[in-house]
């Protein structure tokens, strides 16, 4: 019955990092149509889509965000995810507007680091410090995905791609971290953590 | 499975008559179907109706009534006043402000005055990008017509649809999914309007 129950977990536990994978697999899925893309319409849905998952520094965080609700639970389980494309919007607002933020790209690199290690450590801020923690950082990943948006960009089509495939990442992060429910789950999701804080310092050195 | 096949049969349809435009038999039925269609091109004004419609619809039926009344009423009086603001602006940024002002409401389940509030500015500024080009006067009543035929409607679509989830979910959930729902909106109206700034 123990090793039934055991492969068993490890069943739902693949089951849950496919799935995951999978989610996020959907948010980078507009990649892969690059190839054939008429740049003409550089600016539509497909570049929002797209734009989120590009820098794997901004799409290691962003699934973070979604592993740290998780470890958090409620209320922070929604309203991280709510907060970050949030204040990412206002942080995209000033990059289109041309406002400069002064060290953008290494805050980036920071963010990722720091919510690696707040995975990894399985850290339990309030939920409103969390929230400005998260806010935080949502600026600087919004303000460069502003400064780099295409000159040609179809404002609903794009905003609406970018918002998905943010709420998609989080999303692939949420499921993710139910694997906490289990002991050998949440080695994975600390596992996780390492893997995301290790993307940040690579970032921030290389 | 019958909750699928029902509107995948309607939207079937409505899709088959689009070759029959072509030949359409009764004279000006072209500009009440452009109207009909004309909410659905602005997206400002789709973000809008959301809004309003998701806010009506996660409070129940109870609050429907009155808002729908200040909205119809509002949209009725901004339609007449179309021509107050540059075609522009009320196509382009009035609407994405007005989300800015009205979503919050949504993401935190504003109480039944904020809500028939935002119904009546939502109807207004709707209202406002209603009114067709200038043209015969015939022909502008009538794709009038069409837009005010089909707005209340599409908010109305809008409150059914998250009548139901509401009604099938948890009632913890609902402020979630009201929550989450509203900040998307909030945040691609934000981008927007940075981006029509910027133009």
């Amino acid at each position: 019955m123990k090793l039934l129950t055991a492969r068993h977990h490890r069943r739902i536990c693949a089951q849950r990092i496919l799935t995951a994978l999978l989610l996020a697999c959907i948010a980078a899925w507009p990649l892969a149509a690059l190839a054939h893309a008429d740049h003409a319409h550089d600016g539509g849905f497909l570049a929002g889509l797209v734009h989120p998952v590009l820098g794997v520094d901004h799409l290691v965080a962003m699934v973070a965000v979604g592993l740290w609700g998780a470890i958090l639970g409620a209320p922070a389980l929604w309203l991280l995810p709510v907060t970050f494309p949030l204040v990412m919007a206002v942080g995209g607002a000033l990059g289109v507007l041309g406002v400069p933020l002064i060290h953008v790209e290494p805050a980036i690199a920071v963010s990722a680091m720091a919510l690696g290690l707040l995975v990894a450590f399985m850290v339990r801020l309030p939920t409103a410090i969390s929230m400005v923690l998260v806010g935080l950082f949502a600026i600087f990943h919004g303000h460069a995905h502003g400064t780099e948006l295409p000159e040609a960009a179809n404002a609903f089509s794009y905003a609406l791609g970018f918002v998905i495939a943010t709420g998609l990442l989080h999303l692939a992060g949420i499921y993710l971290g139910t694997l906490l429910r289990w002991p050998s789950g949440a080695w994975i999701v600390r596992g996780c953590g390492v893997a995301v804080a290790l993307v940040g310092v690579a970032f921030l050195v290389i | 499975m019958k909750s699928i096949v029902a509107p995948t049969l309607l939207a079937v349809l409505i899709g088959w008559a689009n070759p029959v435009w072509a030949h359409s038999p009764v004279p000006g039925i072209e500009g009440f179907y452009v109207g009909l269609w004309h909410p659905l091109t602005v997206p400002g004004q789709i973000l809008l109706l959301s809004v309003v419609g998701l806010l009506l619809g996660f409070r129940g039926v109870k609050l429907a009534r009155p808002a729908f009344i200040a909205f119809t009423v509002s949209l009725a009086i901004g339609a007449a006043f179309g021509r107050s603001l540059p075609a522009e602006a009320i196509a382009g940024w009035v609407p994405l402000a007005a989300v800015l002002l009205t979503a919050p409401a949504l993401i935190f389940r504003a109480g039944e005055v904020v809500a028939i509030v935002v119904a009546a500015l939502g109807g207004l500024v709707v209202g406002l990008g209603s009114l067709p080009e200038p043209g015969p006067i015939g022909a502008v009543a009538i794709t009038l017509a069409g837009s005010l035929a089909a707005i209340p409607f599409m908010m109305l679509g809008m409150a059914a649809a998250a009548e139901a989830v509401r009604a099938r979910l948890p009632p913890s959930w609902t402020g979630t999914v009201a929550g989450v729902t509203g900040a998307w909106i909030l945040a691609i109206a934000t981008l927007m309007l940075a981006l029509e700034m910027r133009i």
